[in-house]
Formats: C-alpha cells, sequence, structure tokens
C-alpha cells in the first residue's frame, strides 16, 4: 500500500514538471510535414558532439567528444577524439569501428536488431523521423524545441534500448540532443554543436573499406 | 574410420587426464589487489579482442557503501556491457549482454575479475620483472595470463588478461580525473 501511494506522489510530482518544460505538441501533422522537407534539403550535415554516459549506480557522468558526420539517408559518422581515438562508420548495411588502429567491418544484414538500430540511429542522429515505423512516439515541444520520445515495441530492441528522446531546434529542425535511455534510471546523452548543413560533397568521411 | 576412432579415444583420454590432474596453486598474489577501488569510481579504457575482433570501451569499478565492488563497462558508444558485482567471493552478474552471457565466458570473468580486485588469490606461477608483474592462473583451456604494469609516476595502471586457447584478450588502462589516459 505504502509503494502505491509512493507511486502516487512521484506521478504528481513527476508529471507536472515535464509539463512545465514541454507540452503536447500541437499539430504533429504540420511537424511531420516540416520533417519531410527538411529531410529533402538537408544532405549532410556535420557537427561536434559530446557523449555523456550516465550511471546511476555510480552516480557518474563520463564524458566523451568528436566529429559528427551525416550524409543522406543512411550515412554516419562519429569521430571520437576524447577519451581516445576511436571511430564509428555506418554505412548502408556496414558497420565499422576502428580503435587503437585496428578496423573491425561487420555486415548488419544478417542482424535483424543491429540492422534495426542502425536505421534508428540515422533517423535520431539526422532528425528525419520520417523513417521510423514500427515504434511508439509521442510528440512534446516548448517555445524553442520539439521532443520525440519513441519507444521501441521490438522486444529484441528493448532488450538493449528503453527509448529514444529527440530534442529539435524549431529554427532549423535539426537534433540538439539525443538521449538513448538503457532503462529508468541509465541514459546516454549526445549533444551536437557548430552544426553545419550541406558541406559535405562526397563520401570520404564513410569509408568501410 | 578406425583411425579416426583412435584420434577421438586419444583425445578423450588427454582430456580426461587434463581434468583429473590436480590443479596446483602453490602462490598467491600479494596481501593487497592488483587494482584497490575504493569510493571513488575508477575508470579504465578497455580493450577486448574476441575471436579476431577488436573492441573497444570503458570499464568502471567502485567499491559501494555495503562493501561490494561493482564492475561495469559499456562500448564506447555508450551502451552497457555488463554489470557485475563481488563481495568476499560472492559473484553476482546484474546484466550482460547476450553475446557474452554464456556459463564459460561469465566464469572466465569472475576468476579474472576476482583475481584482479581482491586480495590473496590462488595463482599457479609469478614472475616479476621491472616493467610488470606476470600471474598465471588455470590450466587446459581456462588458462589465464595477467601481466600488471603498476602505476609509478611517470606511467599509468595497466593490465592484461590473455586466455590464448580461447582468443581473448582484455586490456585496461588506468584514465585520469578528466576521462584521459593517463
Amino acid at each position: 500500500m505504502k509503494r502505491i501511494y509512493i507511486c502516487y506522489l512521484l506521478i504528481f510530482i513527476c508529471i507536472p514538471q515535464i509539463n512545465a518544460q514541454m507540452k503536447k505538441m500541437k499539430d504533429v501533422k504540420a511537424f511531420n510535414e516540416r520533417v519531410l522537407r527538411e529531410a529533402v534539403s538537408v544532405k549532410s550535415i556535420e557537427s561536434d558532439f559530446t557523449q555523456i554516459k550516465h550511471l546511476d549506480l555510480f552516480n557518474e557522468d563520463i564524458t566523451s567528444k568528436g566529429k559528427f558526420y551525416y550524409r543522406h539517408n543512411d550515412k554516419i559518422s562519429l569521430d571520437y577524439s576524447s577519451p581516445t581515438k576511436y571511430l564509428i562508420v555506418i554505412n548502408a548495411d556496414k558497420l565499422k569501428i576502428v580503435s587503437d588502429g585496428k578496423k573491425n567491418v561487420v555486415n548488419l544484414k544478417s542482424n535483424k536488431v543491429m540492422s534495426e538500430m542502425r536505421s534508428m540511429l540515422a533517423a535520431c542522429m539526422s532528425g528525419n523521423i520520417s523513417q521510423i515505423s514500427g515504434y511508439n512516439m509521442e510528440y512534446f515541444e516548448d517555445t524553442n524545441s520539439y521532443l520525440i520520445k519513441i519507444k521501441p515495441t521490438n522486444k529484441s530492441v528493448q532488450a538493449y534500448i528503453s527509448g529514444f528522446d529527440i530534442y529539435m531546434d524549431k529554427k532549423d529542425m535539426s537534433v540538439s540532443k539525443l538521449r538513448i535511455s538503457e532503462n529508468a534510471t541509465d541514459y546516454t546523452d549526445y549533444l551536437f554543436q557548430n552544426k553545419k548543413f550541406n558541406t559535405l560533397t562526397d563520401d570520404k568521411k564513410f569509408s568501410v573499406n | 574410420m578406425t583411425r579416426s576412432f583412435q584420434l577421438i579415444s586419444l583425445l578423450l583420454v588427454c582430456l580426461t587426464f587434463v581434468s583429473c590432474s590436480k590443479n596446483t596453486y602453490p602462490l598467491k598474489t600479494g596481501p593487497a589487489p592488483i587494482i584497490s577501488v575504493g569510493n571513488k569510481a575508477q575508470k579504465y579504457n578497455m580493450t577486448l579482442d574476441f575471436g579476431g575482433k577488436h573492441f573497444n570501451g570503458m570499464l568502471i569499478a567502485k567499491t559501494m557503501e555495503d562493501g561490494e565492488i561493482r564492475i561495469v563497462a559499456s562500448t564506447m558508444f555508450g551502451l552497457s556491457l555488463f554489470d557485475f558485482g563481488m563481495k568476499g567471493e560472492n559473484w553476482n552478474v546484474y546484466s550482460c549482454i547476450e553475446p557474452m552471457r554464456k556459463d564459460r565466458v561469465l566464469k572466465i570473468f569472475e576468476t579474472d575479475f576476482k583475481l584482479l580486485f581482491l586480495s590473496g588469490r590462488n595463482v599457479k606461477k609469478i614472475e616479476k620483472t621491472k616493467e610488470y608483474t606476470k600471474f598465471v592462473t588455470g590450466g587446459g583451456i581456462s588458462k589465464g595470463v595477467i601481466y600488471a604494469t603498476p602505476e609509478t609516476e611517470n606511467d599509468s595502471e595497466k593490465i592484461q588478461i590473455k586466455h590464448s586457447w580461447l582468443r581473448l584478450t582484455i586490456g585496461l588502462e588506468k584514465m585520469g580525473e578528466n576521462n584521459v589516459i593517463e
């Protein structure tokens, strides 16, 4: 009984706080139309990124930094510069990881979960969320940002990720922050800064060979 | 056919001898653990070489208020790999991603991490050089060789655990306050 009271208390404390910052989006249809328009005009993105992994158990944040590159419609590169050099490239069905000068290329086609994760990451990091289907989506907004809360319905994906929160800048519809939650308390934030659009003219950054 | 049968028989005899042979552990690691973990999270850059593949991530260890040592590892991208806990001989697997959630793999992690984070562990061989201390554990397929480079003024704490038979190598390199390899 005591637990139920605590749950109620938490719900009543938390809900007004979310509402105070973000409200349910008024016009989801108009938002989706704008997403589609932007997806056509944005051919590439390059930016700095800061990754903050929050470990609730240790009350600890682990920060990594690097460069983010995206090219329409399924090419992503995360080039870490700190705490150590590390490179992740996703190009169509291939995933390349380079660490300590050693290269590891994986074909995602054979792994359904990894393949789905690849599509989700491309959509979440580029902001082209029109590609997303088969997930529960909720839409919120405030004066400056949109927030799209995405929950996987596939149990295989749920084993790794409980949800994606995409924060989009209303000015240019670019993703300013992505939160990937593993459970209720542990998550990783990716903050994208100094964004440049349509500056990449070739696929050099996305080589998987 | 007869040749195959002979080969299988020979293999079985060898395996029987290996499994029945007495595992002797004449030596013990020191009174202090190879890695001393306090109540402040200690971070390590972690490399994992398994079956010809190379992975990189981070390992964080901390002694909790109840005395349990928790060891959490994640990929560089931020996704969790495993969360283990040990309090004396008690070993807990709080979480572990599917490809590694196999009894044999978990047992190797338990043995290796107990050797690193607990004191007075049984080992077969200890070899000290200027650069590192080498510990040899187990036998046969689960044989492990651990190289520990102690922390000095100019050098960071480095650990390498090698299981040659399993083609598994784990490397740990201590990180500084700002997540920088020292």
